[in-house]
């Protein structure tokens, strides 16, 4: 199993439509959260070096600070930036993501990578033992193979 | 709801083999530090280290029975992070909902 999360949509575009329309501030301020009031504090720099901070409450949490910094602005290909999230209970995740779009039969392949989660630590646990999901659920199975 | 607290250290904990080792072993029955030390040719003071760390991220509690500390896998903390990978991938896929939304809007307004 993969270390990242990654995703794959087909978009009804040119590599440069969907380029030109995903680092638009404005439409991103529109796709970032379920309800656009929850955000808080919004800065906006796209340039290599440039930070994109967000600060918002999702619904039934404390604020959430995401830090993120460009560090390639490829138009129309190619979009890769870090994020620091700290989290309300000030725990700090650090996260790269990469997003490329490539041109598939006049519409356009855009593909995001998210790595830095340790899926594949919690993955190999699983994977060894059968764990479907919840350390519960593979203490039980384990203990069953086991024959205790 | 996810509950936030920790899931930095409960990922740290995860990132490193020996500890994942730990759990799996854990997870078939407590173990004394001395027994989980000796399948790592490892120190006593380098496996409480271990242990340590596990135990601050909540996957693994320790008690002292006589002269020896035992372990057992801790609370749910591996749950709150997975579900928090799971949230987080789920809030992705509404974004690009969302995108696509966008898109089909302009070409739709663009003919």
């Amino acid at each position: 199993m993969s270390h990242d999360v990654r995703l794959e949509r087909v978009l009804e575009a040119t590599p440069e439509e969907a380029f030109d329309a995903y680092t638009d501030e404005e439409v991103q301020r529109e796709l970032f959260a379920d309800d656009p009031s929850s955000i808080n504090e919004w800065e906006w720099d796209l340039r290599v070096g440039g930070e994109w901070k967000i600060v918002w409450t999702p619904e039934g949490s404390e604020p959430i600070r995401e830090t993120r910094v460009f560090q390639v602005v490829e138009r129309p290909r190619r979009l890769v930036f870090s994020m620091a999230l700290t989290l309300p209970d000030g725990s700090n995740l650090d996260l790269g993501i990469e997003i490329t779009f490539e041109e598939l039969d006049g519409k356009t392949l855009m593909k995001i990578v998210n790595t830095g989660f340790p899926t594949a630590e919690a993955a190999d646990i699983a994977g060894k033992e059968g764990w479907a999901g919840g350390l519960d659920k593979f203490e039980q199975v384990v203990r069953e193979r086991a024959g205790k | 709801m996810v509950q936030y607290h920790k899931l930095d250290r409960t990922f740290s904990a995860l990132a490193d083999p020996t500890r994942r080792d730990i759990l799996l072993r854990l997870g078939q029955g407590p173990a004394t530090v001395s027994e989980l030390a000796a399948p790592f040719h490892m120190t006593l003071t380098g496996l409480k280290k271990h242990v340590t760390i596990l135990e601050e991220a909540g996957l693994v509690t320790t008690k002292k029975i006589r002269r020896v500390r035992e372990c057992r896998l801790g609370p749910r903390q591996l749950d709150d992070a997975m579900q928090w990978i799971t949230t987080y991938r789920r809030r992705w896929e509404r974004q690009l909902d969302r995108f696509e939304g966008y898109l089909e809007k302009e070409k739709g307004g663009k003919q």
